[in-house]
């Protein structure tokens, strides 16, 4: 028992702060970020006799925070009424970076589906079919999602450099 | 030009990290897991009982790892009113394990002990004015208090006045804190000077200018090395009431006798901007503004943390020491408690009607160490005290 703590000991270090950030992405929100992360872990630990002899066991915790994710926004409704009563804002990153707080800002405008397939295929670098598969979709679903998803955050992230760019390209006739 | 998928990439490395929850995560998982193993135990006992009653009542119960609810927060509770010295009884302080109160007052300091409702009082004739700041040492042996333009030290076992330390600087003190080893004393004031004292020797170590037009709040760095120093922004003289008021946050490196560069933030109310620093000195920061948020800053990294939405313009806020709790005051009189950590409004003060010129600030309102319990003077010659059942 004792290895067995000081394997997942080693692995949650590992995997914390990469889960931490996924959900950072997925929920925009640092405390919520947290949460899913924590959970996540959690419920890694009680399959850890079985995930640990993964090839990848990091990405058994990945399926279960997005999968917990998703599970939570069936919750969405509930969530949203008792958001609205704390009135509570959600984390917005001002690293002096501010092309992250602008990003992050028009991912939360997304649909959480949206979201999770644009920070899932660009963010974790995912294939369409892992994608697919993580969210239990099919691979036409999640293409038609990401272009919907990146036509938004196109249109929000309006007059921006690469708005410009892109109506540049247009109209120097090389088109897309 | 990049890609909104490069962008989506970079930003991606740029995650920010957030300083309230890195700091033991692993203890709060450990402490997650152990409280979901119980639950499954329970859980697993319980269906064993259920199951000698009747399966038919265990459909639908077995979902795999059950995790407990999040405990409700509690809301604060009125514990204690005590009685200042009329209306300049304003500064307010715990001693460090929470049983004891110090009630600042015009002639006098008062010492209630709210455990065992009783109070002890400290005078210091040739020192009038007192009233204006005062802090208790982390060995909770030491009280010192603002009176006039000195600092006085009060030995409290045998409540006699150690020394009284000239500012040097011809203003009072505004705010006072110790270093976390007890050593030095820092004393902000009404000018924008930083004063520093060794307080074994009784020396003054410098009086440094910090660049701020009034000093609303200070701590001072685990390390005794830096301090942070909080208040309006210079220039702000010429803002009028209620009028939107930058608050500039300053870290001064007490070794080198330099101040980085200003942190502004945008925004407080007044000329008694609502900024508040945690209490153990990591510098972060709590502003509120008129539009009704309070931001939490880091100073060291200059980053924005987060913001809560109160109801009503923020007139002051007020840090627990480990930066969890946060009580924010609105216009209007209402003070409410906020769970930073778990982003949760505890409520409302419940009993606390004050007038509507009311201030809080660091120096009127405090949290015990552990955030167990809030006192707030009401500047009408009321000290109220809650017991905020931080869990």
């Amino acid at each position: 028992v004792a290895a067995e703590e000081l394997g997942f000991q080693e692995f949650y270090a590992a995997q914390y702060e990469r889960l931490r950030r996924l959900a950072y992405w997925l929920t925009g929100d640092l405390g919520q970020a947290e949460e899913l992360a924590q959970e996540a872990l959690v419920r890694t630990w009680w399959r850890w006799p079985v995930v640990r002899r993964l090839d990848r066991p990091g990405d058994y915790a990945r399926k279960v925070l997005v999968n917990r994710h998703r599970s939570l926004l069936r919750r969405a409704l509930v969530e949203a009424q008792y958001a609205a009563r704390l009135r509570v804002e959600a984390v917005v990153p001002f690293d002096g970076r501010e092309d992250a707080a602008v990003l992050a800002a028009a991912l939360r405008r997304l649909s959480p589906r949206q979201r999770a397939v644009v920070v899932l295929r660009y963010q974790e670098d995912l294939s369409v079919t892992e994608v697919a598969r993580l969210l239990g979709t099919s691979v036409g679903a999640v293409k038609s999602t990401t272009n919907r998803a990146l036509g938004r955050l196109r249109s929000q992230l309006g007059a921006s450099a690469d708005g410009l760019a892109r109506s540049a390209r247009r109209r120097g006739g090389e088109g897309e | 030009m990049m890609s909104i998928q490069e962008r989506l990439k970079q930003a991606y490395e740029h995650t920010p990290s957030s300083d309230l929850a890195q700091a033991g995560a692993y203890d709060r998982f450990l402490r997650r897991r152990a409280r979901s193993v119980r639950t499954v135990a329970a859980t697993a006992i319980l269906l064993l009982a259920l199951a000698g009653l009747g399966p038919r009542l265990l459909a639908g119960q077995d979902r795999g790892v059950v995790h407990p609810p999040r405990p409700v927060p509690a809301r604060p509770a009125l514990i204690a009113r005590v009685t200042a010295d009329g209306p300049f009884g304003r500064a307010v302080a715990f001693n460090p394990d929470g049983s004891t109160l110090a009630v600042a007052g015009r002639h006098r300091i008062s010492l209630w002990d709210l455990d065992r409702h009783t109070r002890t009082v400290l005078a210091s004739p040739e020192s009038p004015n007192l009233g204006e700041a005062v802090a208790f040492a982390p060995d909770g042996r030491t009280l010192a208090a603002g009176a006039g333009a000195r600092v006085v030290l009060w030995d409290l076992a045998s409540r006699t006045r150690r020394a009284s330390l000239p500012m040097g600087t011809f203003n009072n003190p505004s705010q006072l804190a110790f270093s976390p080893d007890g050593r030095i004393l820092a004393a902000g004031d009404y000018g924008g000077k930083l004063v520093l004292w060794d307080v074994t020797r009784r020396s003054r170590l410098a009086i440094l200018p910090t660049g701020i037009g009034r000093i609303s709040d200070l701590a001072v760095r685990a390390d005794g090395r830096s301090v942070v120093v909080a208040g309006n922004a210079p220039g702000s003289g010429s803002y009028g009431p209620g009028d939107a008021v930058p608050v500039d946050a300053v870290i001064v490196d007490v070794a080198r006798r330099r101040r980085l560069p200003a942190l502004r933030m945008p925004a407080g109310l007044g000329s008694d901007p609502a900024v508040a620093f945690r209490r153990d000195g990591t510098a972060l920061a709590a502003v509120g503004d008129p539009q009704q948020h309070v931001a939490l800053w880091n100073v060291t990294r200059r980053a924005h943390l987060a913001t809560m939405a109160g109801r009503y313009p923020v007139t002051g806020v007020v840090l627990s020491r480990d930066g969890g709790l946060l009580a924010m005051a609105s216009r209007g009189g209402e003070v409410t408690v906020w769970d930073v950590g778990r982003h949760v409004r505890l409520g409302p003060l419940p009993g606390f009607h004050p007038r509507p010129q009311f201030s809080l600030s660091p120096r009127t309102g405090t949290f015990t160490d552990d955030g167990g319990r809030l006192a707030i003077s009401d500047g009408t010659g009321s000290v109220f005290v809650w017991s905020t059942s931080n869990p």
